[in-house]
């Protein structure tokens, strides 16, 4: 953008002089107006307006040119709008087939129509204790659906298409025992596990959900095993996702997001090498989930650095060469923590503003949250509303037909620049630290967060970060709001039940040799070279009845067990 | 008379091992430390483990945080074995907890209930006035 006449650059120079002249003179003399110093979230010092000499130094691009900053594609909304894909689960598989039914029927759908079933689990699932240990009465259901057997996965899926349903479950750490569990199942229905489409998380962000897990070279090792294990036989799979979510709503600013981000995946690229693969084979099936929160313009941002750094990192720093590996696909996940209990409704502003920032910001695939979020599990009716967002949007605004509609923007331009230069410097300082794994031990990635999350915090208490409802405009009278529960208990009776009669129903000789040879598996898996018979052994176990719970235990047992850091 | 509480009120703050929703959490217990409140924090998965923990840390107030709704399920459960074993520490709870649930909270023998919305400040102003200082 940097090619403007010397006649017009003297215009615009007279022009910012004029505009400087008006601001001392009638605000700061007349009015006694003294312009505050407005920091953003990453800590950018914002000036109160900008012109073409701040985007001086950005390159001509154009949507679908490498780095992609203006969006990976060119055309980003108008050829495939966004993706309407709500995560959603709660209870028995069957409460979340009805939920998953309900939501579809109103709008959510995947790449080319795809049924999405994009589900948190339950705790007892996401850190595979069995609903008959003591350890998870009272959890049961809740946040999230229960998925322990072959039994759970056929709840949610019977009567579907495999080849276009894409199962995406969210657990904390049981990643691996679920995905071999759904290929067992799909094998059965006469699928090979190259037609299912899908993804997994990656266990790196579990500093951010303090529930314990296998330490950190463990969590590294299932990664790259699923690495491994789906490049050589899911080509359709998203076998990692680069989820920048918890960070964000762990406390991190846009910049440390993309930076704590890129630090994981950088460790996990480098995981994937170790196992004798190429990078282009596998860094193209890298999906995302990155958060958004209320700070717009920076936001947007955001997502036009974050395109960028990634694919100046795949080609300069791991030589990439396919485009696919370059062009970061993103999923954007609008954020809980910016959700107020108080007066809910001004939830669906909020919502709103950050779906806005996120497809102004180029994204593939869109979850809007519930405005009842901060109160209860969504309702139906609130789940329902968040998808009518993005059908408002989708439909109504015209925001779609132009693809990077603010690319050229003096501000965006140059905050984009400043986005892209502050979380530089973080990731620097994570690798300066030793890199992610080595962060994680420390602890050091998870005080950087803590500092911000403490600050926000005494921000709003001090009034000094205005939050509508919360410290500001709050009204006596609380709304009535009747919250979204489930009979843990109940569904936890019934859970322990089918559990039990599953371990009746099958061969416990098979299962304990199965389980036997996932324990050997992991002992000889000592270095990342290794990886690749992990997910097989799983398959073997999955396919003699073995539950989530007894696959994570084999797993965890031989490999330093779980650990719960404060 | 006997002084019961020598010095420094000491608070334990108790997080389901489940939960890992622990900003709010966080920032009570840094807000309580600066407020000169001792704090010991564990986490747990059975209620009773609160319950143990808290007469062997010889502490003045139990503090549970809550945000994935099993606040109704934990408090039942550590009242109830409170009673059995006697041990009279007053409970307060905060978290992700909706405000048709507060009285049933209350019922069960919670002193306050610190919702959505709630600042560290208040947690740290209620705390005295819940504990009992004999005086000499």
């Amino acid at each position: 953008m940097g090619t403007f006449s010397q006649e017009a650059m003297d215009q615009a120079e007279n022009l910012r002089r004029e505009w400087e002249r008006e601001e001392k003179e009638v605000y700061e003399k007349k009015l006694k107006f003294t312009l505050p110093e407005y920091h953003n979230e990453s800590g950018i010092l914002l000036k109160p307006v900008y012109d073409s000499e701040d985007i001086a130094d950005v390159s001509p691009e154009m949507p679908g040119q490498y780095p992609y900053t203006r969006g990976i594609r060119a055309l980003v909304h108008q050829y495939m709008p966004w993706m309407i894909q709500q995560i959603h689960g709660y209870g028995s598989g069957e409460d979340t087939r009805e939920r998953s039914d309900v939501l579809t029927k109103e709008g959510m759908k995947g790449y080319g129509e795809q049924r999405v079933v994009l589900v948190d689990v339950d705790p007892s699932t996401s850190v595979g204790i069995a609903p008959d240990d003591p350890r998870v009465k009272g959890f049961c259901g809740l946040a999230g659906v229960m998925i322990h057997t072959e039994e759970d996965i056929d709840d949610l899926f019977h009567g579907l298409d495999l080849s276009k349903t894409r199962f995406a479950p969210i657990p904390r750490y049981t990643d691996l025992p679920i995905l071999a569990i759904y290929v067992a199942y799909a094998e059965k229905q006469g699928y090979k596990p190259s037609q299912l489409n899908g993804q997994n998380m990656n266990m790196m962000d579990l500093f951010c959900t303090q529930i314990g897990g296998p330490i950190p070279e463990t969590r590294l090792k299932l990664a790259v095993e699923l690495i491994k294990y789906c490049t050589l036989n899911m080509p359709r799979w998203n076998h990692t996702n680069i989820s920048g979510y918890p960070i964000g709503e762990s406390g991190a600013t846009p910049a440390q997001e993309i930076a704590i981000t890129f630090s994981a995946a950088i460790d996990l690229i480098e995981g994937g090498i170790k196992t004798g693969l190429d990078p282009d084979d596998f860094v193209p099936r890298f999906s995302s989930q990155i958060h958004m929160g209320m700070s717009f313009f920076e936001e947007i941002a955001k997502l036009r650095a974050w395109r960028r750094m990634w694919a100046k990192l795949m080609k300069e720093r791991f030589g990439c060469k396919n485009p696919r590996s370059l062009q970061y696909r993103m999923h954007v996940q609008t954020s809980g923590i910016s959700l107020t209990a108080q007066q809910p409704l001004n939830n669906i502003a909020r919502i709103t503003i950050e779906a806005l920032a996120a497809i102004l910001g180029g994204v593939q695939s869109l979850h809007t949250a519930s405005y009842d979020e901060a109160i209860a599990l969504p309702s139906e009716e609130a789940a329902i509303t968040a998808i009518r967002i993005s059908q408002v949007l989708q439909h109504e605004t015209g925001i779609p037909y132009v693809s990077d509609p603010l690319g050229g923007s003096y501000y965006v331009e140059w905050l984009t620049n400043k986005v892209e230069e502050e979380a530089t410097k973080v990731l620097q300082d994570i690798e300066n630290h030793g890199g992610f794994t080595e962060c994680d031990k420390t602890g050091y990635i998870r005080q950087m967060l803590e500092r911000e999350s403490l600050k926000r915090c005494q921000q709003i208490s001090n009034e000094e970060r205005v939050i509508v409802g919360v410290n500001s405009y709050t009204q006596k009278e609380e709304t009535k709001f009747a919250p979204f529960a489930i009979d843990t208990e109940k569904k936890r009776q019934t859970a322990m039940e089918r559990i039990q009669q599953w371990r009746g129903n099958r061969d416990n000789e098979k299962v304990k040799e199965a389980l036997d040879n996932v324990r050997d598996v992991m002992i000889k898996y000592d270095s990342l070279e290794k990886a690749g018979n992990l997910m097989p052994a799983l398959i073997d176990a999955a396919r003699v009845k073995c539950t989530v719970d007894e696959m994570t235990e084999a797993v965890l047992s031989v490999s330093g067990g779980r650990i719960i850091p404060m | 008379m006997v002084i019961q509480n020598k010095g420094k009120i000491r608070v334990l703050f108790a997080r389901s091992a489940l939960d890992g929703h622990d900003r709010g959490i966080k920032s009570v217990i840094s807000r309580c430390r600066d407020g000169g409140i001792e704090i010991v924090y564990i986490y747990f998965y059975d209620p009773k483990e609160v319950m143990v923990a808290a007469a062997q840390e010889n502490v003045d107030v139990i503090g549970i945080t809550s945000s994935i709704g099993q606040h109704l399920y934990v408090i039942s459960e550590l009242e109830k074995d409170m009673e059995e074993e006697k041990v009279d520490i007053p409970v307060i709870i905060g978290g992700v907890i909706p405000a048709t649930d507060v009285p049933k909270l209350m019922d069960r023998g919670v002193k306050k209930v610190f919702g959505p919305g709630s600042t560290p400040e208040e947690v740290v102003s209620f705390i005295p006035q819940i504990v009992q200082k004999e005086e000499l």
